[in-house]
């Protein structure tokens, strides 16, 4: 991708982006809600509420209120949070950093389970192992993670008494220990993870099964190469490239999906941060989250693009 | 075939490996959660539903779970005995002058804050005019979210060092019981002139226990105030308030030891849990009031018999017991019993559930052949409103017995509540949560002419000059014999004329682990019943 369709993909993010921050605002706004009144208790008197719709800004026309919004955006003022007390944007990264390091672990779990899985479904095509995998990999996928989260709770954090039952750290304990982490996350991630790595053992196991009956893996039999060199420098190298692609694509599956997850594990990432200010009107954090969001996903579409451009030189954008 | 062997113990090994981390991981955890432990004991967690809950910042609500530990004000309720009898608190006794427009609250003399400061006159009257005096310097820095919390504030005026006079803008029977509010919980003159506008994310305050850290999101940590002029109040050398939004994962924590007390749980988990050895499941009552509000201008509500009939038509019992499992008591008044003097079930008119005598009461009418309506119902699940489109429907199956054909419409909270208090539906559910335990703030908002939209939320439309004549006279008195006797006339007067289908006041079911010891559940919240808690 030359540096100018680069830059011309990038300006086209621009209306995007526009449109981006109207749907967030209007969304909010077009709700028949009074965000005063939700946050105020059932006998606030009516100039109280007058007054905090007008400390809100809340008083004013729609267009005036989105001009102004999109006046603070556009200088990385996403606004102050009601109920956290602190400004939106550090609100959003705070927790969004914890929702990533939930992501890749979960990523990351899902890729390699995923993966041996299906390869070994694949070379014991048929077998007991084959059909094993596959029953794994079809749980993996039906079983919702609300449930899953919660039996594992229940079995691996109050029966067996293993692990904690939610959390990034000993929440209970007066003074945190961070080191503590991965016994925190390995609830969440398998169950955040579980489903995609059904999905990944599948592909897997489908693209191996495929690749092995290609020519050139006949040829490098017929070479008299062992098994083991066939299977990993042939055809585990290629089954793997389409693979890759749907890891790829779960990234964005893995953000959303972590919204349950984040809830049932209490774990403080954005997921959690945006329920949370929605149950409690937080009407700023909300916007702010929708747009941040929003435009996290028109960045990455962005970055997949120079990426599948550089990575397979027969794509040309023009 | 020697080939696959090995590879099959390759894949075997791969397997093995993931199983040998996940085990590895597992195991780091093999050891039972080790507790919190600091030098004097171990913390008392707490498991809250909401981050909100577990949050310093609270807008303009009441102050959420971990302020109430921090805060102490004028005057409190009597938390010992459970009632909502005003006892001392800051200030050891008060004086009500100029024919009740001047309050004269005489401070004790040894209430250390949390930074080690005195509290005095000039601390007390400093932080109630920041949170009124637009000159004042620190004014609009947060903390004007209580303001409204103040009453009818009208100024203060240091006398001497010890003593405060309040002055309010017009006679207020329910006065003392904004003194009880956290409006009037003073924060430290030092950290306020050195930190004003940070300082709500810090409270220097007053209460038995001072803040720690504050991880948003997670958990507040509080330590015990070593100055506190009780030393019988806070027995327990740290407590953290601990986030946790799914009900079940609670329920978990507090299995796996890992919290020491949940609230809001449901009545099945209440049940189940009464069974489990080392938890005590706990009842407490409260202010709430739930209701079917009937817009008394629209016919056929319009007719007080039509009001009744409907009352007589609903099985208040079936809900509570059904649907509730035991979550609520019944309702014969506006007010719940937890109201304690003021209370007046016992006295008005009782509808206990009689079709045949709905039936009649229809007939007489003209309403034989009954007719239809619409409930308006939120499936937004709230404090004092749980279940409410279950209660509707089965409060629809009650009514069609007797003739009534009702429509249900349910929509979210924000759209149901922002349509409601215009007055724009005849007939909908609401649970009402007082703050205080005075009876003005449930009985004048939802039945007082004054209250009627668009100026407050009195959606039934009551105009019934006996019941407002009524109520003028119960508002107008300061003594407590008098006024909780006017306010039972008044309740009398109002459940007879039926602007609402009352229907039951909330119970939460609390659970705790046996070794938490002192606790004694309050109706008004959970930190003045956890005043003399501690593990053992």
């Amino acid at each position: 991708m030359s540096a100018t369709v680069f830059l011309r993909r990038a300006l086209q993010l621009i209306p995007v982006l526009f449109g981006v921050s109207i749907v967030s605002f209007i969304m909010i706004h077009l709700s028949p809600t009074d965000p005063v009144l939700l946050m105020l208790p059932s006998d606030a008197p009516p100039e109280v509420v007058e007054s905090m719709r007008a400390r809100l800004g809340l008083d004013q026309p729609l267009p005036v209120q989105y001009i102004q919004w999109l006046s603070h955006v556009l200088r990385g003022d996403l606004g102050e949070s009601i109920r956290m007390y602190q400004p939106v944007s550090t609100a959003i990264l705070e927790h969004f950093q914890n929702t990533l390091v939930l992501a890749a672990t979960a990523l990351a779990f899902a890729f390699l389970a995923g993966v041996i899985l299906g390869f070994v479904a694949a070379v014991k095509r048929d077998s007991a192992i084959d059909r094993l995998s596959m029953i794994v990999a079809v749980l993996g996928w039906s079983l919702p993670p609300f449930w899953l989260g919660l039996v594992f709770i229940i079995v691996f954090a109050v029966q067996l008494d293993w692990l904690p039952t939610g959390g990034m750290y000993n929440a209970s304990a007066i003074e945190p220990d961070y080191r503590e982490l991965p016994r925190y996350l390995v609830l969440p991630a398998l169950t955040l993870g579980l489903r995609h790595m059904s999905y990944i053992a599948r592909m897997m196991r489908s693209s191996m099964l495929e690749v092995l009956g290609q020519d050139y893996v006949r040829t490098a039999r017929a070479k008299g190469l062992s098994q083991r060199t066939v299977l990993l420098r042939h055809a585990f190298r290629n089954a793997l490239i389409p693979v890759v692609t749907v890891a790829g694509v779960s990234v964005g599956r893995l953000l959303g999906g972590a919204v349950i997850v984040e809830t049932v594990f209490s774990w403080p990432g954005l997921g959690d941060l945006v329920v949370n200010a929605i149950i409690g009107s937080d009407f700023p954090l909300v916007q702010g989250a929708a747009l941040f969001i929003a435009s996290l996903f028109v960045f990455v579409n962005l970055l997949v693009d120079v990426l599948y451009g550089l990575i397979d030189p027969r794509i040309r954008y023009t | 075939m020697s080939e696959n062997k090995q590879l099959s113990r390759r894949e075997f090994l791969n397997i093995a490996g993931i199983s040998a981390s996940s085990v590895v991981l597992a195991s780091i955890g093999g050891a039972a959660l080790a507790q919190g432990t600091s030098e004097g004991g171990e913390p008392i967690v707490l498991g809250v539903g909401s981050i909100a809950d577990a949050g310093l910042a609270t807008t303009a609500t009441p102050c959420q779970v971990p302020c109430q530990f921090m805060y102490r004000s004028l005057v409190e309720y009597n938390y010992k005995d459970g009632s909502h009898e005003i006892v001392p608190a800051l200030a050891h006794s008060w004086e009500v002058l100029d024919d009740g427009l001047r309050y004269r609250f005489h401070l004790r003399d040894d209430v250390i804050l949390h930074d080690g400061s005195a509290l005095t006159a000039a601390v007390m009257a400093n932080w109630i005019n920041m949170q009124t005096d637009e000159n004042h310097p620190n004014f609009s820095c947060g903390h004007q979210r209580e303001k409204h919390r103040l009453g009818a504030h009208d100024r203060v005026e240091v006398v001497d060092d010890l003593t405060i006079d309040f002055y309010i803008t017009r006679v207020n029977p329910a006065q003392m019981d904004w003194f009880t509010q956290n409006a009037y919980a003073p924060f430290s003159l030092p950290a306020l002139e050195a930190d004003a506008c940070d300082i709500i994310l810090q409270p220097v305050s007053t209460g038995p226990y001072k803040y720690k850290e504050w991880d948003r999101g997670v958990r507040v940590v509080l330590e015990k105030h070593d100055g506190y002029y009780d030393p019988e109040v806070g027995q327990t050398p740290n407590l953290i308030v601990r986030a946790i939004p799914e009900p079940e994962a609670q329920i978990a924590a507090l299995e796996a030891g890992e919290v020491h007390w949940i609230e809001g749980i449901s009545a099945e988990d209440a049940e189940r849990l009464r069974s489990m050895s080392g938890i005590q499941v706990r009842d407490r009552k409260t202010l709430y009031v739930y209701f079917l509000h009937l817009d008394n201008r629209i016919e056929p509500l319009n007719d007080v018999r039509v009001r009744q009939a409907l009352n007589y038509a609903t099985d208040n019992d079936s809900i509570v017991y059904g649907i509730l499992g035991g979550a609520a008591e019944p309702s014969y008044s506006p007010l719940s019993p937890q109201f304690g003097p003021f209370y007046a079930g016992d006295q008005a008119p009782r509808y206990d559930y009689n079709p045949d005598k709905a039936r009649e009461l229809l007939a007489e009418a003209g309403l034989s052949g009954g007719f239809e309506t619409t409930i308006h119902t939120t499936t937004t699940p709230r404090a004092g409103q749980e279940r409410s489109v279950e209660i509707c429907e089965f409060i629809q199956s009650n009514w069609a017995d007797v003739g009534i054909t009702a429509n249900i419409e349910a929509s979210d909270w924000q759209s149901f509540e922002s349509q409601r208090v215009t007055g724009a539906f005849p007939i909908a559910s609401r649970g009402w949560t007082p703050w205080t335990g005075d009876p003005d703030g449930t009985i004048l908002q939802n039945f007082h002419p004054e209250w009627h939209p668009p100026n407050g939320r009195g959606v039934c439309f009551l105009d019934d000059d006996e019941a407002t004549n009524l109520m003028n006279h119960a508002r107008g008195l300061t003594d407590l014999d008098e006024r909780a006797a006017a306010w039972i006339e008044v309740q009398k007067r109002i459940v007879a004329l039926a602007p609402w289908v009352f229907i039951h006041h909330g119970v939460i079911f609390e659970a705790h682990t046996d070794r938490l010891k002192g606790y004694n559940p309050w109706p008004g919240g959970i930190a003045a019943g956890m005043d003399y808690a501690y593990l053992e």
